[in-house]
């Protein structure tokens, strides 16, 4: 492998693991995880031209609802507008570009704090102070730029360069695996952001790998969905994921749909919606993380848990949201140890464990090799180049 | 390399050929230069034995502790075999940190995904690895580093390129060999962040100009500044004496081989380039500064005797230490604000017995970071 640290390195590294069989599956070198000049790549080529989840449509339901958000350094507003459309607003004001809501509401209109202007919750600019005296200018004439949004199964997705194929036809292959759960009925009960201090790939990673599962989550996981009983399956264009099974003696976890199969009432679907949109789909709950980079080693982290039960009891809803604390606890530690032990100069890419268990982030590595790796083939410039 | 490192190591070429009767102070970027800083670690600290405990803290089969040297976390293992070790601090897998603090283990467990190693760093097991194809757990191991033993100092060298040390420390022996730090035991172990520079605590600690006045209330009784006298250094050393007054009780117990000269003053040296000791007649505080960035380092420090006081808790047994030390923290506060004004200009340093210290350590830096002036001067002296 290149060893190079710069990022024409790195991406030359992509390129070579890119052409690798399963069988030699490796992890990414150590750099790609904390070079600023890396991430600032990540950015331009994937941040800002895939399909990245925002949260659940149900964290809007009402006309006039919105809440307020950030991806790679966009403010971002999330509304659901007046004619029930929701739509994904900059949050940046089009006078002085002050960011305009913050928090959460439900309004009509926007007003921004600075100098007043006020928008419509579609985005459109209703009233500008005195602006009526500027020649040339025209309210009409101005609203907050809205970015391409697409809702799949309840989650909402926004492509902020507008450039995206849908993002349906790409999870085609996902959906015989999570049809039965209609993922869209369950009801969400709450959306929180965090910020961590590791590669986002990692987190990303640490989601969606069942190697680790018995030995961090020894008091949390183990008994549940120990790492033995994890099992990949096939990803695709736009997704990877595993179940992780249920070990016979595990109680029936209820309430579920009623199309799930007596298989699928079984195990928990783990998938990933690349680049960073992980679901831990369970019978009764789904519990979600979305990440995005603020730097190499910091990353922006929402999570939310949804229900099946439609009005579940406050204290079932409390120890869930404490047991996924407690399980989130024993990854920020070991992410912690990742990310000072990825800087040492021994740190090396390394053999990822077999495919059930970390199969998933070799379909990660390939994704991003085809994101980042250089465009010719490293074949074909080689070959120029003698 | 940027300005900042270019211009300090013109200023370093320039002091080589001055004598200690023309020492004076480096521009003040010497302390606060990031970029020097990065240069300092490929040039200085990568290159070199760095001192990073006492082989005494890990007595018995099993022992380890953890610290970090630049971005390399270490583990410092006694082996099965006995031998003392110093083994790279993260997995071969996925590369978390596998050990924290101290203990005694036959097995290192990483607590990711519970690949074993055994205490001398050979991979025992990797739980279903079996099934990959090509991969051989007899052929993993952590990285180890090289490592010398100086008088129960424990030094590592990480790129492995570094001549032996002892052979370049043989002028100390002399003011060592009737002390046998190596017979000391372990009182107790500390490591702080300290906000500043790693050569602003070295110097504060290896000169003697300021103990009679940061320390005018503990030690000027003891070991004032008129009584300070410098030994010769070496190319990897520096130290002085640092005589106590008459009317100090005499400090027991202390080494049977020691004359009756030398149980009247603190031994204080410095192995180039972050290793720093004060012997005393009954004790040795030794500092393994690890620097962070060029404002902060991690003090790891350890505190032994001719003999542990059992009534006494590790803590009490530090407390005197530590509130000297106080009063040097709170100096090296002022120095650091200090040294960010635009107004400051080289001046002379306090003559040789008091600061001829910091001099011997501007030599060495320039040694290391200029060696072609370095060898063209030793060239000339020679001929």
């Amino acid at each position: 492998m290149v060893g190079s640290n710069n990022v024409s390195g790195l991406r030359e590294a992509l390129a070579e693991l890119a052409e690798w069989e399963t069988s030699r599956a490796k992890t990414l070198p150590p750099a790609c995880y904390f070079s600023e000049e890396f991430l600032e790549l990540e950015r331009d080529e994937i941040f800002r031209k895939e399909w990245f989840c925002l949260g659940r449509v149900e964290d809007v339901p009402k006309r006039g609802d919105y809440f307020t958000t950030e991806l790679i350094g966009e403010p971002l507003i999330v509304v659901r507008g007046q004619d029930d459309k929701v739509r994904v607003l900059s949050n940046v004001c089009r006078h002085r570009s002050s960011v305009i809501l913050e928090g959460t509401g439900n309004s009509k209109h926007f007003v921004c704090p600075y100098h007043a202007w006020t928008y419509a919750n579609d985005g459109k600019l209703l009233r500008a102070p005195y602006m009526d005296q500027v020649k040339g200018f025209k309210v009409e004439g101005c609203r907050l730029p809205a970015f391409a949004t697409e809702i799949w199964h309840g989650f909402l997705y926004v492509n902020l360069d507008g450039k995206a194929k849908p993002l349906a036809p790409r999870l085609k292959g996902l959906e015989p695996f999570i049809e039965n759960y209609h993922m869209a009925d369950m009801v969400n009960q709450f959306r929180e952001e965090q910020v961590w201090d590791t590669n986002w790939k990692c987190l990303v990673e640490n989601f969606m790998e069942g190697y680790h599962l018995s030995s961090v989550h020894h008091k949390t996981l183990h008994d549940i969905t120990p790492t033995r009983l994890c099992k990949k399956f096939p990803g695709g264009d736009g997704f990877t994921g595993y179940k992780s099974h249920f070990p016979g003696k595990w109680p029936p976890r209820e309430p579920h749909h009623p199309d799930l199969t007596d298989k699928e009432q079984r195990y928990t679907m783990m998938f990933c919606v690349y680049p960073s949109h992980v679901v831990a789909l369970s019978p009764e709950i789904i519990n979600y993380m979305c990440m995005w980079p603020r730097a190499a080693e910091e990353v922006n982290a929402t999570w939310g848990l949804g229900t099946f039960d439609p009005k579940p009891k406050r204290k079932m809803v409390r120890s869930l949201h404490g047991w996924i604390g407690d399980v989130m606890t024993e990854d920020k530690a070991r992410l912690e140890s990742v990310r000072r032990g990825l800087k040492s100069r021994s740190a090396l890419a390394s053999p990822l464990a077999p495919p059930n268990f970390e199969g998933t982030i070799w379909d990660i590595n390939r994704y991003l090799a085809g994101r980042l790796a250089p465009k010719t083939g490293r074949k074909s410039r080689l070959r120029k180049a003698s | 390399m940027g300005a900042a490192s270019a211009g300090l190591k013109n200023a370093l070429a320039g002091i080589i050929e001055l004598g200690p009767d023309q020492a004076r102070s480096l521009p003040p970027e010497f302390y606060s230069s990031e970029e020097f800083f990065e240069l300092e670690k490929e040039e200085i600290f990568r290159k070199e034995w760095i001192c990073v405990g006492r082989v005494a803290e890990i007595p018995e089969r099993g022992d380890y502790f953890t610290t970090q040297l630049l971005d390399e976390p270490l583990i410092v293992a006694r082996g099965q075999d006995k031998k003392v070790r110093v083994l790279s601090n993260v997995c071969r897998h996925r590369s978390s940190v596998i050990l924290e603090g101290t203990g005694t283990a036959k097995h290192f467990v990483c607590p990711y995904h519970a690949w074993t190693y055994a205490n001398d760093g050979q991979l025992l097991r990797a739980p279903y690895m079996d099934q990959v194809k090509g991969f051989d757990v007899k052929g993993c191991r952590l990285p180890e580093f090289k490592t010398e033993i100086w008088h129960g100092f424990l030094y590592v060298n990480l790129d492995g390129k570094a001549k032996p040390l002892a052979p370049r420390l043989t002028g100390l022996e002399p003011y060592l060999e009737n002390r046998h730090p190596e017979d000391m035991m372990v009182s107790l172990v500390q490591e702080e962040i300290w906000s500043t520079n790693w050569k602003c605590l070295a110097e504060n600690y290896m000169e003697g100009y300021h103990l009679s006045t940061v320390h005018s209330k503990d030690l000027y009784d003891i070991t004032p500044t008129r009584l300070c006298e410098k030994i010769p250094p070496g190319e990897g050393y520096t130290g002085y004496k640092a005589h106590y007054t008459r009317k100090s009780p005499q400090r027991k117990p202390y080494h049977p081989d020691m004359t009756p000269e030398e149980r009247r003053f603190s031994m204080f040296f410095w192995i180039f380039p972050s290793h720093v000791v004060g012997i005393t007649s009954n004790g040795s505080a030794s500092l393994c500064l690890q620097p962070r960035g060029a404002g902060e380092l991690a003090n790891r420090c350890i505190l032994s005797s001719y003999e542990l006081d059992p009534a006494r808790p590790p803590e009490v047994r530090a407390a005197g230490f530590n509130k000297t030390m106080d009063e040097d923290r709170a100096q090296l506060d002022r120095m650091r604000r200090g040294l960010k004004s635009h107004y400051i200009e080289p001046n002379r340093l306090g003559p040789t017995d008091l600061e001829g210290t910091v001099w011997d350590l501007y030599q060495y830096v320039a040694r290391m970071l200029t060696p072609e002036k370095a060898g063209s001067a030793q060239l000339r002296r020679a001929s």
